[in-house]
This record gives C-alpha cells, structure tokens and sequence, in this order.
C-alpha cells in the first residue's frame, strides 16, 4: 500500500459513514478517482456494513416479544418498590400517631406505658439495623452513580 | 427526568440495549438478564444529564457497563462452557442452514460473532444500532477522535475473515 493510500484507508470509514469534514471528504473523493485499490475497498466496507445491517432485519420479530417481557419485568419490579414505600410510610405514620397518643393519654397506668415504649423503642432499633445494612448495600452497588 | 417520560424513553432505546447485550454476552437469556439489571438500574438512580449526550447513548452505556460485569464474572468462573459462550453464535449454525440462507450474511453473522469485543462491539453499535460518531463515543466513554479508527480497524478485521471463505 503506497503512502496516499494507507492515509485515504483510515479515512474510508469516515467516507462511508458521512463523518468526515468536508476537507477530508474532498480528499478522498479526490483519490478514488484514480485508485482502484481504494475504491474497491470503500465497496468491501459498504457490502459488510449492509450485511451487518441486515442481521439486524433477520433478529428484529423474535426479539421483539423477548424484549416487552423484560421491559415489563423492570417496570413491574420499580411499581413493587413504590408500592413498599407507600406501605411502609403510612404504618410508620399510623404507628407515630399511635404512640403519640398513647403516651399523652392518661388511662393507663404508668408501668403500661413504659412496657409499650419499651416495645416500640424494640421496633425501632430493628428498623433502623435493616435500613443499615440497605444502606451500606446500596454504597457498594456501583450503578448507583453510574455517569458517563 | 420525570417516571413516565423516563419510562417511555425507554421504550424506545430498549430494544437497541437489547441487541448490544446479545452481540456482547453471546446468547439471549444473559441479554435478557443485563438488560432487565439495566433498565431496573436506570428507573431507579434516573441521573441522566442531557448535557452529556444523548439519552439512547446514556442508557446503552448503563447496558454496555452491566455487560462487561456478567463478562467479568464469567472469567471468574473458570468454566469451559461459559469462556465459548462470549464468541458462540447463535445456537446450532448447522451447514444446511448456511446454503439455505443468504450465505454472505451468515458469514458475517458468525465471523462478527468471532471478532475480539472491542471490535465487534463498535460493528454492533454502528451497523446494527445506527449510531452516530458522537454517540459510540458517549457509549464507549471514549474520545470521538478515537472512533473512527478504531471502527476501521474493526471492519478491516472483520474484511479480512469474511475474505477467507474466498
Ligand atoms: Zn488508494
């Protein structure tokens, strides 16, 4: 391969894909004129690059059904979590309220309510170990702050 | 990026995520498996910045990453079965099905099958997905510089293979 060639081959991807500049573009324009080498090349890119391209058409019918499953497996599975949220929220809320009450009522004796403080002071620290370990899971999964 | 319109993004790139997964892991359950990972990933952190690009590079990028993790794993595994899964083809290529079909395509299908990742990945991103310079660059998390000529040296790779079958 003579030197105008070797520096018009690593242009003709650029050429084929229309992302040369147009200085670029002009300069290998220029040289297939007169290179059969070349020329033939650029035509060898163009046929793998249909074939390629027809892979896809061949894989598109099946994959399309494979593909709305696992779509649907992702969407259902964020739907769950929200649902979880929800769920947890309002109980947190309702047990708040709960205990809140409790504690300023002024029926029960007071060893009463130093058993139910005793228990819901038990819930909590379960609660929050739980959330701990969620915590220091989620830190070592590096999709977290996934950037590009 | 608000849910719905997260989610109806993804509805249109994920069938691109998909063929990437299947070009990089080698067979459809994997593919299957990375993608879901992936899609799950990105309703969940939702940090795409459209100043970095677009979001059907971002989110093949999210797929590429959780790709090359199973592959990590895989080697991990010292299992024979798995070290071919990354340059098997589809299922059984049997020789019937060579003269039946279009035999130049099934060339191709199977030598891209073969190339090393590097090069077949960037094949499957331009070809197949129709992406952009700009875009395999935000994909690859390479400069856009760089594209161009690793992308000829992937089709020259894959040139000279197909030529081998004369
Ligand atoms: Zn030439």
């Amino acid at each position: 391969m003579d030197e105008a060639c070797a520096k018009v081959d690593e242009l003709l991807s650029g050429y084929l894909d229309r992302e040369l500049t147009q200085k670029d573009r002009q300069q290998v324009d220029l040289h297939l004129e007169s290179c059969a080498r070349c020329t033939a090349r650029l035509r060898e890119f163009d046929s793998l690059s249909t074939s390629v391209g027809r892979l896809r058409d061949e894989m598109d019918p099946e994959d399309r059904e494979r593909w709305r499953k696992v779509m649907d497996n992702a969407f259902d599975r964020t739907l769950r979590g929200i649902g979880w949220l929800l769920l947890v929220g309002a109980v947190l809320l309702l047990v708040g309220y709960g205990g809140y009450e409790f504690i300023l009522s002024d029926v029960e004796p007071p060893f009463v309510k130093w058993a139910v403080g005793a228990v819901y002071l038990g819930l909590a620290v379960q609660l929050l170990s739980v959330l701990r370990q969620r915590l220091s899971a989620s830190k070592t999964d590096k999709y977290k702050d996934v950037e590009i | 990026m608000r849910r719905a319109q997260l989610m109806m993004q993804l509805e249109q790139v994920g069938p691109s995520g998909y063929a990437l997964a299947v070009s990089l892991l080698g067979n459809t359950d994997d593919a299957a498996d990375a993608l879901q990972d992936a899609v799950a990933t990105v309703l969940r952190v939702r940090s795409y910045d459209p100043a970095q690009g677009t979001f059907k590079a971002w989110f093949l990028a999210v797929v590429r990453n959780r790709c090359l993790d199973v592959l990590r794993q895989r080697k991990r595994r010292p299992q024979a079965d798995m070290e071919s899964a990354e340059i098997e083809t589809e299922p059984s290529e049997g020789p019937e099905a060579l003269a039946t079909r279009d035999e130049m395509t099934a060339i191709v299908k199977r030598e891209l099958a073969a190339l090393r990742r590097p090069h077949r990945e960037i094949l499957i991103l331009r070809e197949f997905l129709e992406l952009g310079y700009t875009e395999i660059a935000e994909v690859l998390g390479i400069p856009p510089g760089t594209v161009m000529s690793r992308l000829h040296r992937a089709r020259s790779a894959l040139a000279d293979r197909v030529k081998s079958y004369g």
